[in-house]
């Protein structure tokens, strides 16, 4: 039996989206010129056409109608891997700009089209794009964006094109469920002058891939959301933080989620050190071991990092095999959202390089998972 | 082996029937009094405009409600293997007393020496209770497992508030295979969760316990045998490990079908237990509720518990508001009474041997049906290899699913259409793509044979025809519901009004 | 006796069932359970009766119960005796709806499903709400997780309730509110008109108001004169405005979402279930922003489609609230609620329609009033004794009497009337004073032998 629902998707790439990347430009947004003089080749096209291919059976099948923007904002790429879709009556152009994004979006969501989902190729700018053109139809739209920026911190966007044709697959099937996610950008200048000045512009309902659980005692079959329980490890961290203690803090949006609530702003991927509503950002080993004073009020916070696991000796060396024996496992707070812990498998692995650390910090250890949640984990 | 079909009214909102003047109640002559009083009440606090109910006979509005119920599944219906829920059969005598008058038409406010019938009623289970679980006095206040586990986190906090400790110990433990109102319990609280992962056994892994264990402990809560049904072997162990770091271990009674009679948890070493007469003791769980969710605990926590306690003093039966440290209260008036009475009657009419046999044959079912759904293609049982299931077992597809994209889901959706009722889903989530699987000392050999059959039929169809099985139910009252639009911001559609706003805008 | 219950419980059947799973002996699957903690013993229960026997024993116990039939009742004070329509026994007795579970299973379970949406959908009418969900354990219970859902919507701690409500409505709240942080404090009521005080209340709300309860009518049946006062007031501090209210009122008093209720609770035994010794439905809806529909705790019905669009279906949705509720440290724990009760007022309400709830709180009004009218005219009663309107329920004070409220209700019970509850043990301030109930369900001749009675007894 074929399932009859029809799901419209609108879908809209923005062509030069990702190209400063590999030329060393941190994004895009305003140097487009620039990139293209020093070789720039457009990413977002490819990119878009894996999605559009991992999609391909569904659009075949019929499930889903697909509705796209002429030129290299879509139609090509449609056309490329060989589908049927219908393209708005806009004026094709060569060189794109955010405006156009935003006319093309204004018009998926508007009366005639409506389309249930819309999917962007792009990056953070893009998003940006996307949520001011839909201004107050918001919270009425649901998006999802295909990675292919330069910067991508923004919550809306899949892992990878292939991952974003499996949340389309499964919002078609019925079986996604939609969350807020922020969108947030990097301020360009002071980003391409090696400054991270993150601001949140607002949040757009992003369908995602539920971890499902249907607990018959459970208060209700739960969905655990990553940003909310990033959030939720925050503020649990907070309350539990001592004034005079210094902490030293790891890379990764999980720690970054607590120094947000704190009003301050951590580096995304440096080591950073707080103390009293102070943050000094981006610290390597001698200046943690220069500027910490009273070790016993020292804590390490962390959250494992990539698919192993990690939590030492990857990504963070700054905090050294020294640091951490200074610090003592005890004071060592690791957070992880339960997402990240299912994939785990229930270990956590360290390889800080020195052999002795590496054994004291084996054995079993408590993580924070949600807002008053812990959880015991192996440290292998 | 056939597939079935269920009743498929096209039943509108009862808005939409009806028509203006009709009504299905009879109102009494007020010719005794003065209907006029109503200009007594001043205009600014009258009703200005008359609610927007449907207008509707008796006939209408009872075959409207018949229809709906042909468009529902109960365990008079069919098998209903809802892991942890324990859809047994409903004894129909319990459902004729608790339609007494003497039950009905009581208020919870007259005098005791008229109430004599129902303090005894909750006497006498709450000493039968005791025995079963090993317990010491049980409050019957709780109208649900949940409000139970409330009451027990309550009490936990009360006792550790009496002894000054209440600052220190902030975490209470669950392991992650725990019914997900445990955390949920300790949380509403105000205590902090400590999850101890399962060892591949199925059950907690002790080193893992004894690393979460500390000063800051203030209990542990586990149900025994543990959702995947499997028994917790070492509880004595868990027990001393939990008291000596001065904490009380509560027990979850979902379980308790499996070891009536056979190990009860006050001898285990637990100090706090619920139970749920909805699940354990056949009261009807009536679509979501009403259940009872009585709350025992051992001698030294007595003074903790909610009031009014009922007690006897060898000549009536009374109301004890009197107890010293009581948590207070955690619903109003004492208990859901229409349920107490049922689960009353169900003991009395199975006694001690009847509660033996019925864990006897729960176990025996779930074990059976076990080892014949652990052969089917793309099914496994995993945890605990070897080890007996107690009254429910965990399987998993996750082979069928990478083999043939079937999941779950899809088996769950696939087994309504022939007329069996889903296992419970993804749960617990240590296990993936699992099916919970409790069939009750009520299903028959016939009806497990069947539904093996169905499991192997589905597995066929999953290997050579997915999309069948992929695209199910077919045979319920609707096919595939869309929970996506259904919670979609923009169509979401949570009453008529908010249908009339979203949707019949001119 | 049990065999009838369990069809595998023969010989036959448990040897060819052992033998298919390679065992000898049924405990052979209780082998994990170590002996040290094995019941060696049978259970010390009675035993096992015939369904006959059973019956006769349970009716035997249950005969020592008087029932409100038996006698003249006129208790209220959070479960009342209304009437209840045979059509509403019928449906919930239907097995389909009776044996079944939460409706996890939609496709399996609209009728449920449907049930319970119309349950909300006719809640909303009648209190003018947007949204309600399907059921909380009663009106305590309502008040207390509507209490966390207050602190959570404004991350205030503060919750103002008004002086005379229930005792033990009271202590249910604290142990929600208490968990999580939350203070209550009393707001003072006029001992004459029981209205809020409302100096008072300005003084107690501020920036850490999460919300202000009132009930109307009030536990003391009178009513509340001047909600939207109320209203301003915790509106303007930033907090929500909550109201707790009886349902069966509501056809002919204003409803709360029509004086600006953000949250409205109640009781809803009233609506076509019997008291059951104390068995209750608690109702729970609110307004229909989109931050409080996060927020509201418990499950809710929504209305959507099959997936191929073609057929109007229902199903359980927000279910990702509970993280958003995590978040905020006040997670609610229900699961199990009271969705056959709630059926069952779906029914009720059903069967109603408009102007039967018009005409129901018309007759309940003027029993009222002429109740009140009769007592004022025995020597010693002070009727009521809070100077306003009331509904259904109101104060009888007789510090006039020589006689203490006990040894009244006392001579009372011996004519088998049971009077009103005596509330001097929960507002001293109060005298002897005890609350009355009168429905459609008291009879003319009842009210005039409850005023006879009374007579004697304070003469005696």
């Amino acid at each position: 039996m074929k399932v009859e629902r029809i799901i419209s998707i609108g879908f809209v790439v923005n062509p030069i989206a990702g190209m400063g990347g590999r030329v060393g430009l941190k994004g895009t947004d305003g140097v487009v010129e620039e990139a293209i003089r020093l070789g720039a080749r457009p990413v977002a096209p490819e990119r878009a056409e894996f999605f559009l291919k991992d999609l391909k059976a569904y659009i075949v099948s019929g499930k889903i109608k697909l509705v796209t923007v002429p030129g290299l904002m879509g139609e090509c790429e449609a056309e490329r891997v060989g589908i049927d879709f219908n393209v708005l009556p806009l004026q094709r152009k060569d060189k794109t700009i955010a405006e156009d994004t935003k006319a093309a979006v204004k018009m998926l969501i508007s009366g005639k089209y409506r389309v249930d989902l819309i999917v962007f190729v792009g990056g953070d700018g893009t998003a940006r794009d996307v949520l001011d053109a839909l201004s107050s139809d918001v919270d009425e739209a649901i998006v999802l964006g295909v990675p292919s920026g330069v910067k991508m911190y923004s919550g809306v966007f899949a892992v990878s094109p292939s991952e974003a044709a499996e949340v389309v697959k499964a919002f078609v099937d019925g079986e996604a469920d939609v969350a807020e996610m922020e969108v947030v950008d990097v301020d360009e200048e002071s980003f391409r002058k090696g400054r991270l000045e993150i601001h949140l512009y607002g949040y757009l309902k992003v369908p995602y891939l539920p971890l499902r659980i249907q607990g018959t005692k459970t208060p209700s079959p739960e969905t655990i959301d990553e940003r909310e329980n990033q959030k939720a490890i925050a503020r649990f961290v907070i309350e539990n933080m001592k004034p005079d203690s210094t902490y030293i803090l790891g890379p990764g949006t999980t720690v970054k989620a607590v120094t947000d609530l704190l009003g301050v702003k951590k580096t995304l991927l440096g080591v950073d050190l707080y103390w009293n509503g102070q943050l000094i950002p981006d610290v390597n080993e001698k200046i943690i071991l220069e500027t910490v004073k009273d070790w016993k009020d020292a804590w390490i916070i962390i959250s494992p990092i990539g698919g192993q696991g990690i939590i030492f000796g990857r990504g963070n060396q700054q905090i050294s095999p020294e640091v951490i024996k200074n610090v003592r496992k005890e004071h060592i707070l690791i957070l992880a959202t339960k997402n990240k812990i299912r994939r785990l498998k229930g270990s956590l692995r360290v390889d800080t390089g020195d052999r002795e650390v590496d054994n004291l910090l084996k054995g079993r250890i408590k993580v924070i998972t949600d807002y008053r949640e812990w959880r015991i984990l192996k440290i292998e | 082996m056939g597939e079935f079909r269920q009743a498929r009214w096209f039943e509108p909102l009862i808005f939409s029937i009806g028509s203006s003047g009709r009504r299905g109640y009879s109102i009494p002559s007020i010719r005794d009094t003065d209907r006029s009083a109503l200009r007594d009440i001043p205009e600014n606090l009258r009703r200005r405009r008359l609610p927007d109910l449907p207008e509707v006979s008796e006939v209408e509005v009872v075959k409207h409600f018949t229809r709906l119920s042909q468009m529902n599944f109960g365990v008079d219906n069919g098998l209903y293997p809802l892991g942890s829920c324990t859809m047994k059969y409903n004894p129909k005598m319990n459902d004729a007393v608790a339609s007494l008058d003497e039950v009905r038409w009581i208020h919870p406010f007259q005098p005791e020496e008229t109430l004599q019938g129902m303090l005894e009623v909750m006497y006498k289970l709450d000493l039968w209770l005791c025995e079963i679980t090993g317990m010491h006095k049980f409050s019957l206040q709780p109208a649900a497992g949940a409000n139970g586990e409330c009451t027990g986190i309550l009490i936990i906090r009360a006792y550790h508030q009496m002894h000054d400790e209440l600052k220190k110990r902030r975490e209470i433990i669950v392991p992650d295979s725990a019914h997900g109102t445990n955390p949920a319990s300790a949380s509403m609280g105000g205590f902090e969760v400590v999850t101890v992962p399962s060892d591949d056994s199925g059950c907690i892994d002790i080193e893992a316990l004894k690393e979460a264990v500390s000063p800051r402990t203030a209990g542990l809560m586990l149900t025994n045998p543990n959702t995947l049904g499997i028994f917790e072997e070492r509880i004595r162990e868990i027990e001393e490990i939990i008291h000596d770091a001065g904490g009380l271990l509560y027990y979850d009674g979902a379980n308790m079908n499996a070891i009536l009679g056979k190990a009860r948890p006050g001898d285990m070493g637990f100090d706090i237990v619920h139970l749920n007469l909805h699940k354990t003791f056949s009261t009807p769980h009536g679509g979501g509720g009403p259940g009872a969710g009585p709350v025992g605990v051992k001698e030294h926590l007595k003074d903790f518990l909610p009031v009014p306690l009922v007690e006897y003093d060898g000549k009536k039966y009374y109301l004890n508001y009197n107890v010293p440290h009581s948590i207070g209260k955690v619903k109003g008036f004492y208990c859901n009474f229409d349920v107490i009475v049922r689960a009353f009657a169900y003991i009395l009419t199975v006694g001690a041997e009847g509660l033996k046999s019925i864990s006897e044959i729960s176990v025996l079912n779930a074990n059976y049906l076990a080892s014949k759904i652990s052969c089917i293609r793309g099914f496994e049982i995993p945890y605990g290899k070897g080890k007996p299931r107690k009254h429910e077992f965990v399987a998993s597809c996750s082979g069928l699913k990478s083999e043939t994209r079937v999941s779950a889901k899809n088996v769950a959706k696939r087994l309504l259409d022939y007329g069996i009722h889903a296992p419970t889903i993804y749960f617990p989530p240590i296990v993936d793509e699992a099916l919970m699987i409790e069939p009750t000392e009520s299903a028959s050999i016939e009806e497990l044979d069947e539904f093996v059959k169905v499991m192997e039929a589905i597995s066929k169809e999953a290997y050579e025809n997915p999309e069948k099985v992929l695209s199910a139910p077919h045979n319920t009252s609707v096919g595939p519901i869309d929970e996506v639009k259904a919670s979609h911001p923009r169509t979401l559609c949570l009453s008529w009004r908010m249908y009339k706003r979203k949707f019949m805008k001119e | 006796m049990h065999d009838q219950y369990i069809p595998n419980d023969t010989e036959e059947i448990r040897k060819k069932m052992m033998d298919a799973i390679g065992i000898k002996e049924i405990d052979e699957l209780f082998s994990d359970i170590s002996e040290e903690i094995r019941l060696k013993r049978d259970l010390n229960l009675p035993n096992p009766l015939s369904e006959l026997e059973a019956k006769r024993e349970i009716e035997k116990v249950l005969k020592k119960n008087l029932t409100v039939k038996e006698m003249t009742c006129f208790l209220g004070a959070g479960a009342w005796p209304h009437h209840v329509p045979a059509a509403v026994d019928y449906i919930s007795s239907r097995s389909e709806f009776l044996t079944s579970y939460t409706p996890y299973q939609p496709e399996i379970s609209q009728g449920i499903l449907q049930s319970l949406f119309e349950y909300q959908s006719m809640i909303c009418e009648l209190l003018d709400m947007d949204v309600a969900n399907c059921s909380m354990y009663g009106w305590p219970s309502s008040l207390g997780e509507a209490a966390r859902m207050a602190a959570r919507v404004t991350r205030r701690n503060e919750f103002l309730v008004p002086h005379y409500i229930s005792r033990d409505k009271l202590m249910v709240l604290k142990n929600y509110a208490e968990p999580a942080g939350i203070r209550i404090i009393e707001v003072n009521q006029s001992l004459r008109n029981g209205q809020i005080d409302m100096e008072d209340l300005k003084r107690k709300v501020s920036n850490r108001t999460s919300g202000v309860y009132v009930e109307n009518p009030s536990y003391l049946g009178f009513l509340i004169e001047s909600p939207e006062e109320i209203a301003e007031v915790v509106h303007d501090a930033g907090g929500l405005f909550l109201v707790g209210v009886d349902p069966i009122s509501l056809g002919v008093l204003r409803p709360p979402g029509d004086y600006g209720a953000d949250i409205a609770i109640g009781e809803g035994q009233p609506l076509g279930n019997y008291m059951n010794g104390g068995s209750l439905l608690g109702i729970f809806a609110c307004r229909g922003e989109d931050y409080l529909i996060r927020q509201m705790p418990g499950r809710i019905i929504g209305m959507t489609t099959t997936l191929d669009g073609k057929r109007q279906a229902f199903c359980m949705v927000l279910q990702t609230r509970e993280q958003h509720i995590r978040r905020h440290r006040a997670t609610s724990n229900i699961c199990t609620n009271e969705a056959l009760y709630a059926l069952r007022a779906a029914v009720y309400m059903a069967l109603l329609g408009p102007r039967g709830f018009q005409e129901l709180g018309e007759i309940i009004i003027s029993r009222t009033r002429f109740l009140i009218e009769k007592l004022s005219q025995i020597n010693g009663v002070r009727v009521p004794f809070f100077d306003a309107h009331h509904f259904k329920e109101f104060t009888v004070n007789f510090d006039g009497s020589s006689k203490p409220l006990r040894e009244i209700n006392r001579r009372l019970l011996e004519k088998g009337i049971i009077g009103g509850k005596d509330l001097t043990s929960e507002f001293p301030e109060l005298g002897q004073t005890s609350l009355y109930c009168v429905t459609e369900m008291h009879t003319l001749q009842e009210i005039e032998s409850l005023c006879e009675s009374l007579k004697e007894a304070l003469e005696a």
